[in-house]
């Protein structure tokens, strides 16, 4: 007999968002969080989505917990330098009015919020660790999922939606998911205390008037294992007087490296504009976390079984070219719930019922962004190649407008340091259309953003 | 009596001095909270564990929780400083690593300011 109609597995935006759901729509809700309270273990996850979260949580942009916090005076720039510390990318956001859609946010307080949401709604909270999934096996009948095992006993429903991230330990035991270290970023974060005002002074000459974000070399998909270009960047926030130091890589390139990544940190700490940046400051903590690289070729065949729905990073479902999960987590998480939802109203828990939840999200953008042809490219094509020569243009770029010169000029002295890529992007020219489309429906997308208006 | 034999492959100015193990922890030291966990939730199974030939699990934990213990990977100071940010069970090439969450409510946590 079972003592719920669902239960969530994970308190994170993809299982807060299926049990808030579910529970609105009547259903019987147990959440399990192994930490002791929502966030406790979250480093990662710095942005949530705007919409998607107000859509799920209304009165999500007001909350109290985004006071003080990076988006609100807050400036977040990243480069790589060169070991001659000529080459720099760089970004200024201040604000970022650019980026309005997404809301910097310190997880250990969002995803609390976010818990209380759906226990007001009328799910249950319940501390526990899920170790394994309960089946059932009847004649004629593939074996079903009937509830889950965890450390705090037993719990039986007719459906488990699985949020429980990354690692979910459930994922593994339902043989959906097994991933190798091309799928896994490894990430390490130094904070650091720094009084806000000497923070401010310090960040002036970085701001950029136009307030626009350029994002520079830092995401492991496009730039495959070329040390060069292991992530790392700086946010720092003012209001709050900390800066963090974020250093990520893909764990399969740290492995063909065999270095430990304090390693590269320690050395990005000893780059000019860094040391300046942290002179004086603190070193108060360091967290630690593993990321899914969100690309189709580690995408879990399926996301369902019958009795068992897997949302998020438990899939290994994100977003390959941003690189963010949350929202993809939280609309998955959302038609999870529905699909429960509709299953209870028609007391019909067949596999059918259970593949229409596959349907339904197969049907949002989620899809849209995993262009296999793109991920080829990043990863085994000649996009390294690119990056190497944009780079070299791009601090060409920036040099100059530094010292005033005029456009032209700078188009002139960097169109050939493109040349050396010509034979990689010809040689992907194959996979260009698909691209092309991709980039066409962000550039819109960004277009509206800036309030210039689509072409309809 | 541990053996360490880590070399860098290539001696490469895009990294700093060598950090692993030991100088790993000395650099955390005090810079996170770990709540006492009462049972140890990452094993090494040491007839898998091809030892020095490999090292990873060694060279890459963020935290410094595994030692080359009689040439075999061991989890050794895990229960005092492992992260559970997992990336250990992904490295090892030959699955070696039993990895899990510790029990609720105990272990690491993380936080930002």
């Amino acid at each position: 007999m079972a003592n719920y109609d669902v239960i969530v597995v994970g308190a994170g935006p993809g299982g807060t968002a299926a049990a808030k759901i579910a529970a609105e729509k009547k259903l019987k809700v147990l959440m399990l969080e192994r930490a002791r309270t929502p966030g406790d273990k979250n480093m990662s996850g710095s942005y949530l989505f705007r919409n998607v979260c107000e859509g799920i949580f209304p009165g999500f942009q007001k909350a109290d917990f985004h006071k003080g916090q990076c988006r609100i005076g807050g400036i977040d720039f990243r480069w790589i330098y060169d070991n001659d510390e000529k080459r720099y990318g760089m970004v200024a956001a201040p604000g970022a009015d650019a980026m309005r859609d997404m809301m910097m946010v310190y997880r250990n307080e969002s995803d609390q919020w976010l818990a209380n949401e759906a226990v007001k709604a009328g799910a249950e909270l319940k501390t526990a660790l899920a170790t394994d999934l309960i089946w059932e096996n009847k004649d004629g009948e593939e074996p079903r999922v009937v509830g889950v095992v965890t450390d705090k006993g037993n719990f039986e429903a007719p459906v488990v939606i699985d949020a429980s991230g990354l690692h979910s330990i459930l994922a593994r035991r339902s043989g959906l998911v097994k991933w190798g270290p091309e799928k896994i970023t490894l990430a390490i974060k130094y904070i650091y205390r720094l009084d806000g005002e000497v923070m401010r002074k310090r960040l002036a000459p970085y701001v950029d008037t136009d307030g626009v974000e350029v994002d520079w070399g830092a995401m492991p998909t496009m730039c495959g294992d070329d040390p060069a270009f292991w992530g790392s960047h700086c946010v720092g926030c003012p209001d709050r007087g900390i800066i963090n130091v974020i250093i990520y890589h893909q764990l399969a390139a740290q492995i063909k490296a065999r270095v430990n990544i304090h390693q590269r940190a320690q050395w990005y700490l000893q780059q000019t504009p860094v040391k300046q940046l942290l002179e004086g400051a603190e070193f108060i903590r360091c967290n630690f976390h593993c990321l899914n690289i969100g690309d189709t070729v580690g995408y879990a065949p399926k996301s369902y079984l019958p009795g068992y729905m897997m949302v998020g990073d438990a899939g290994g479902f994100g977003q390959p070219v941003e690189d963010f999960g949350a929202n993809v987590a939280q609309i998955m998480g959302k038609l999870a719930a529905e699909t429960a939802a509709e299953m209870k109203a028609k007391k019909d828990y067949s596999e059918a019922m259970f593949a229409q939840y596959e349907e339904k999200w197969h049907e949002t953008w989620i899809l849209e962004d995993n262009v296999p042809e793109l991920n080829t490219l990043m990863i085994k094509g000649g996009f390294q190649k690119v990056v190497a020569c944009a780079d070299d243009a791009m601090s060409t770029l920036f040099k100059m407008r530094f010292n005033n010169y005029s456009f032209p000029s700078i188009a002139l002295a960097i169109a050939p340091k493109m040349l050396p890529a010509l034979p990689a992007i010809v040689g992907a020219v194959g996979s260009i259309k698909p691209i092309a489309d991709v980039a066409m429906k962000k550039a819109s997308g960004l277009m509206a953003m800036f309030g210039a208006g689509s072409d309809q | 009596m541990a053996e360490k034999t880590y070399k860098r492959g290539d001696p490469s100015i895009l990294y700093g001095p060598q950090i692993v193990g030991e100088k790993v922890r000395e650099l955390l030291k005090g810079k996170y909270e770990i709540i006492p966990k009462t049972t140890a939730h990452v094993k090494v199974n040491p007839k898998k564990c091809i030892g020095m030939t490999c090292q990873l699990c060694y060279i890459i934990c963020p935290t410094g929780s595994y030692e080359m213990v009689n040439g075999k990977a061991t989890w050794k100071y895990g229960m005092e400083t492992c992260s559970e940010c997992g990336a250990c069970q992904y490295v090892c090439p030959v699955n070696a690593i039993e990895w899990s969450y510790p029990e609720a409510g105990t272990g690491i946590v993380l936080k930002w300011s």
